[in-house]
Order: C-alpha cells, then structure tokens, then sequence
C-alpha cells in the first residue's frame, strides 16, 4: 500500500531562466544584476502562500477528495466537473489536498491534462500548494495513470513509458511540430505507411492550438496560457483516445465577447443565450461575422465537420457551462463551469 | 511560370494565422514568400499545396485572403495580381476550394 502512495509535488515558485536576449538588451553589468535581483526575489503573494498553506496543515486542515469510480468527461460529466471545481477551489484556498483516487475504475484523459494544467498554472504564478494522492486500485486505470506521462508532472517514482501512448505535450503558441509529431503516434500506432493520409487530424488539432493560441486567452503573454494534448492507443478497442485542452476564457465567452452584434441578431436581446447555446452555434458556424473582421470564425465549424468522419467513433468539446457532442451537435449543461476548453475523442483505424 | 511548393519551400507544418503566434503561420508565408515572389515579376505562379501534413483554416485564410486584403491595402490592382495565381492540390482538392473561398471573400468583404 505504502508503494501505492504517490507525493503530487508542492509548487516550487518562479524558477527564472536567465534569458539571453535580456542580458544582451542591459545597459551595463551593474544594471543587470541589480535586475536580476529584484527579479529573483520571491513575491509577497508566495510568502503568504505558503505560509497559509504550512499553518493549514499544521491545523490539521486536510480534506480528502474522492472522485466518481467513472471520472469521465464523456462518461459522467456532472460529478467529473464538480470534483474537478472543487479542487480547483480548494487548492486556491490553500488547503493541502488528499486526492484518493483508488475507487477509481475509469479516468479519462481530459481530467489528467485538467489536474495538469491546475497544478502548471499554480507553479508558474508562483502560488504554493500540496496534494498527495495514491494510485487506483483497478490494474487498467493504473496501468492508464502510469503509463500516461501524467506523473512526470508530479513527484514519483512511477513514471513509466509505453509505446501505446503519447505523452502530455504542452505548448504555448501554434506549433505544428507537435501537432505533427502526435500525427507520427497515430500513424505508428495504426501501422500506417509513410503515405497514409493524415491531414484531418493536422487540420482539426491546427484548429484547436490556433483558436487557443489566437483567441483563448486575454492576454496572450498570460502567465499559464498553454494549450495541453495527450493521446493513448487501446489494443482492446483498436481505438486512439485524444484530448486537448486550454485553460482560456472557454469558446462561450469568447464568443459573448466577439460577437455581439450577432448574438443581438441570432438572440432575442431579453434573452440571454446559455453557454450551450452559444457553444452549439459556434460549432455550426453561426458567428462567422465578427464586426470588421468577416473573415474569421471558421475553425470550429471545421473541427465538427471533421468530427462527421466515419473514423471519428465520437468527439466532445467541453467549455463553460456546456459540452457538445460534435458528432451531433447536441448540447447539455453541467450543473458548474469547466475553466477553458477540453477537446475528446477517439479515432479508428481508417 | 514559378513554382511555389509549400512543403518544400515553407514549411511541412504550416499553422495559425500571424507571425506572432508562432512559426510557419500564415501571415509568414504571404508576407515572406508568396507577396515578394508576385511583385518580382509578372510570371505566372503555381502554388503547389501537396507534401504538407495539412492546414488550419487559419493559415489558408490568412495567407490567400490576406494577400486580397494586403493588396487592397496597398492599393494595388487585386484582380491583376491573383489572376496570375493557380492553385494544386491533388492529395486533398479542399485545400485548393478554401484557398479559393478565401480570396473570394476577401475580394467581396
């Protein structure tokens, strides 16, 4: 049992790479240092941090969060996202977290890149937390956790590689290289030949990084604005599980602030459009008309068109207050807001 | 007539719309290759679209539509310029249709 026990690293502050364009740009040496400095000296804000954190934890203030056995977005959306809220809420407070993810039988990918994406976005802002967690008792959804890449994100022993999957990537801008390089999974995965035909893939995943690098986040220079993807082949299914996601302002917001003359058009203005509204428009390619700007707002109308393939077994976006099912365009709303947008699903072989 | 092969004289992974967003977008191609080889002479030119791994909407639209509105900008004589463009795109022919739809639009807008 000790074995199973795995440390979820505590956020370690800014760590400041000396960057050479800086250096070059300094007047003087003098200058220099004294930047670097002031620089290195840690914020207040992580000070404070982290004493609330260690005076929580000596006041015995733990909670224990259990997800659902099924932590799935597709599969069970409501619990998946309110567990996902509340560690997102309680890692804020500073509350040292226990995440006894053993009961766990399914654990989908989007929900990894998730707990990823919170715990990069907390160490790059320099905010202190602490979550301990353990390893799901099923052998599958182990064997799923291990082989992910996902511990290589946290403190373990337990990092191990499989061909079967393709590490969590990040990435920060449009960056067709990994884009291109989770194509080079798919077609080895499939046993693909070198001229097999993967342009769908490229085109759909060029979709998302651009909408996440171009309209995602207010500022792009935003500290934790990434985009995250991570693939895994099942031989039992003879299927590839993608995810991708982006912890931005989430495609109903965007689109709230993109698109307001057409929302007036589209919406009765007393009305106010739900997110799944907005998201199932988007989807279908409604707000195409940004003022001034008419060429743009295609992307996601392609990305649910690839979805219609017939090698596309199913596709959900998530973001907001709604996901949709992009093989069909149906919309639910879960009961609390998922931060961003996470992208799933599974491809066969053609 | 001068040939432009996206693949092999850009890039293999071209992505997203501007320059600042990344490499290989859009707004890098128009800018760096396809408006200073159409002002160089009056050639025909071909833009060969096979060999890469794909295209976001972006970097066609940004590139074929935004070479329309560059022109428009610059106010230079749209129609005399892209009438000496020709597109192939044998391996996905819709690569070719958006390129296309894009300088519509941006002609039409």
């Amino acid at each position: 049992m000790r074995n199973n026990v795995l440390k979820i690293n505590r956020g370690t502050g800014n760590k400041h790479k000396k960057n050479k364009k800086q250096i070059e740009n300094r007047r003087s040496i003098a200058m220099f240092f004294k930047r670097l400095k002031r620089k290195n000296k840690k914020p207040a804000t992580q000070t404070k941090s982290k004493k609330t954190l260690l005076a929580n934890k000596a006041k015995g203030k733990n909670i224990t969060i259990v997800p659902p056995p099924v932590w799935s977005f597709i599969n069970n959306p409501d619990e998946t996202i309110s567990v996902l809220s509340q560690l997102n809420e309680k890692i804020r407070c500073k509350t040292p977290i226990q995440l006894d993810i053993s009961k766990c039988t399914q654990i989908c990918p989007g929900v990894l890149l998730h707990i990823v994406a919170l715990m990069r976005n907390l160490r790059q802002k320099g905010v202190e937390y602490s979550i301990t967690g353990n390893l799901p008792k099923a052998e599958a959804c182990k064997k799923y956790v291990l082989n992910s890449g996902f511990l290589g994100y946290v403190k373990s022993n337990k990092l191990s590689f499989n061909e079967h999957y393709f590490g969590l990537k990040t990435g920060r801008n449009n960056d067709g290289k990994i884009v291109a390089e989770l194509l080079q999974f798919i077609r080895k995965s499939f046993k693909y030949d070198d001229n097999k035909n993967t342009q769908e893939e490229y085109d759909a995943l060029a979709e998302m990084v651009a909408n996440s690098t171009e309209h995602a986040y207010k500022n792009k220079s935003d500290i934790g604005s990434e985009w995250l993807a991570i693939a895994y082949y099942s031989e039992r299914r003879a299927e590839i599980d993608i995810a991708f996601l982006d912890t931005g302002v989430g495609i109903p917001a965007t689109v709230k602030l993109n698109y307001r003359d057409r929302l007036s058009a589209l919406y009765n203005l007393t009305l106010k459009p739900s997110d799944s509204e907005l998201l199932r428009s988007s989807f279908k390619g409604d707000f195409r008309t940004k003022t001034g700007e008419k060429w743009r707002g295609r992307g996601l109308k392609d990305i649910s068109k690839y979805a219609t393939n017939s090698w596309v077994s199913k596709m959900f976006s998530f973001s907001g207050q709604a996901f949709c099912n992009l093989k069909t365009l149906e919309v639910s709303e879960p009961s609390k807001k998922i931060t961003g947008t996470v992208y799933i699903w599974s491809i066969k072989k053609r | 007539m001068k040939i432009i092969n996206i693949a092999k004289d850009f890039s293999k992974f071209p992505i997203g719309r501007n320059r600042e967003d990344g490499e290989s977008s859009g707004e890098e191609f128009r800018d760096s290759l396809l408006f200073p080889i159409l002002l160089d002479s009056d050639d025909e030119i071909l833009i060969d679209m096979d060999g890469t791994e794909g295209y976001g909407n972006s970097f066609i639209e940004e590139a074929f539509g935004g070479l329309v509105r560059k022109l428009k900008k610059e106010k230079m004589p749209v129609e005399r310029y892209i009438s000496r463009l020709t597109f192939k795109s044998v391996v996905n022919p819709k690569y070719k249709e958006k390129a296309l739809d894009a300088i519509n639009n941006a002609k039409n807008s």
